[in-house]
């Protein structure tokens, strides 16, 4: 699992998403959480801010999660960075395209704080082997 | 034993267990919540295995019953034995039971719009219905899991006035091929208070910037599981941004209640409401 030391950055337009993405990360010992509430602040931090994971949710205006994700990922210094998108729809279109541009995993809203444990796990797994 | 239930052909037909006592009247209490979004016109009610029925259900059948009429829906029953009729007419319930020889006497007595009629407006229930159900079971999920707040359906009904009580609320448009329309979330305020305490373990006594965006949130979460659900029926649903509705906005939404739903859902803080508005 990653150390509770672990940078991340929570990016969504709804306080009360980053409240609750916060609060369920909080919950699992992690320190060292920053925000951001869209997509272009959040690149603006992620250039400057060493961040190791990404918690990102989808459905924001101008630049969505997944706009962000691959303007992350066309950054070779960033290309293996953690990245979690937060969205509210399953369609398996969607998801296609979010595991196309490079997504380290998906929640699917609502959730608990056990599910977002679990998807970090997978990360973290998948990031160490 | 329980009451099973088959659906075809714009007929929802019930079948009675062997004996209908206070537990079933209270299963079938909570069963025909579900009935009640079922794309049927007639529902019918066979009694040909049931040989008592407690007065309990008198009461929560005549209350599906007057539902289902004020949704121009109609409810028969079947089979049922002698003395049972005697005990219903001792009662004064027989009429209500509205017994028929069988299901193609109602039929004939509730004649069923032509699917393929241009002029019926069959479909477009079918779609309102379709559209109520994925908003209700994307509610129940998003309280449950999101909020901590367990929800229950209670009796649908077309809109007569607006609530006097709501405090907050949250509006989505919809504008699909199949549907075109609004479906708000509008919540009393000590309702709310008490999902925004289930949801972060915060208390408070009035309503807040924050919880203006939890209204919207939750509406995002219940509107994108809907979304995902109707999407797979081809409703081509678009993503939407939900707006936060309070004050005055409030009274302004759903300003054609004969073409508004109304589904309640009740917490332990009380009751909120899903209201759909069709253009």
């Amino acid at each position: 699992m990653f150390s509770s030391d672990t940078k991340i950055l929570i990016v969504d337009d709804m306080k009360t998403m980053r409240k609750l993405v916060r609060k369920a990360c909080e919950g699992l010992g992690f320190t060292s959480i920053d925000e951001a509430e869209d997509g272009q602040k959040a690149w603006e931090k992620v250039q400057e801010g060493d961040y190791k994971l990404i918690i990102s949710d989808w459905n924001m205006p101008n630049c969505t999660g997944l706009d962000l994700l691959k303007r992350v990922r066309s950054d070779s210094r960033f290309r293996s960075l953690p990245f979690l998108l937060v969205t509210a729809e399953a369609e398996a279109g969607q998801i296609k395209e979010a595991i196309d541009a490079g997504v380290s995993q998906y929640i699917i809203k609502p959730f608990t704080a056990d599910v977002l444990k679990e998807k970090l796990e997978q990360v973290h797994k998948k990031l160490a082997a | 034993m329980t009451f099973k239930k088959q659906v075809y052909d714009s007929i929802h037909l019930v079948h009675g267990p062997a004996e209908i006592g206070e537990v079933e009247a209270e299963e079938f209490y909570r069963q025909s919540k579900a009935w009640m979004l079922t794309p049927a016109d007639i529902y019918i009610f066979d009694f040909a295995q049931t040989v008592k029925i407690h007065r309990a259900f008198y009461s929560v059948f005549l209350q599906l019953k007057r539902t289902l009429a004020s949704n121009d829906k109609a409810t028969f029953s079947l089979n049922l034995s002698e003395p049972l009729k005697e005990q219903l007419y001792d009662a004064g319930v027989l009429g209500a039971f509205r017994l028929v020889s069988s299901i193609e006497e109602a039929k004939k007595l509730h004649p069923l719009q032509k699917k393929d009629d241009p002029r019926s407006e069959k479909p477009h229930q079918k779609i309102v219905l379709e559209i109520l159900t994925a908003f209700v079971q994307g509610a129940k999920k998003a309280f449950e899991i999101q909020c901590n707040t367990p929800v229950e359906l209670k009796n649908p009904n077309v809109k007569k006035e607006n609530q006097t009580n709501i405090a907050l609320g949250s509006l989505v448009t919809l504008v699909s091929p199949k549907f075109k329309g609004n479906v708000a979330l509008l919540f009393p305020k000590d309702v709310f208070l008490s999902i925004y305490r289930n949801l972060f373990d915060e208390v408070h006594t009035e309503i807040t910037g924050d919880m203006e965006d939890a209204a919207a949130e939750v509406l995002n979460i219940v509107y994108g599981q809907a979304k995902t659900e109707l999407n797979q029926k081809d409703f081509g649903l678009p993503r939407a941004f939900p707006q936060v509705l309070k004050g005055d906005q409030i009274a302004r939404q759903a300003t054609r209640p004969e073409k508004t739903m109304v589904l309640p859902l009740v917490c332990t803080a009380g009751t909120f409401y899903i209201e759909i508005e069709s253009e």
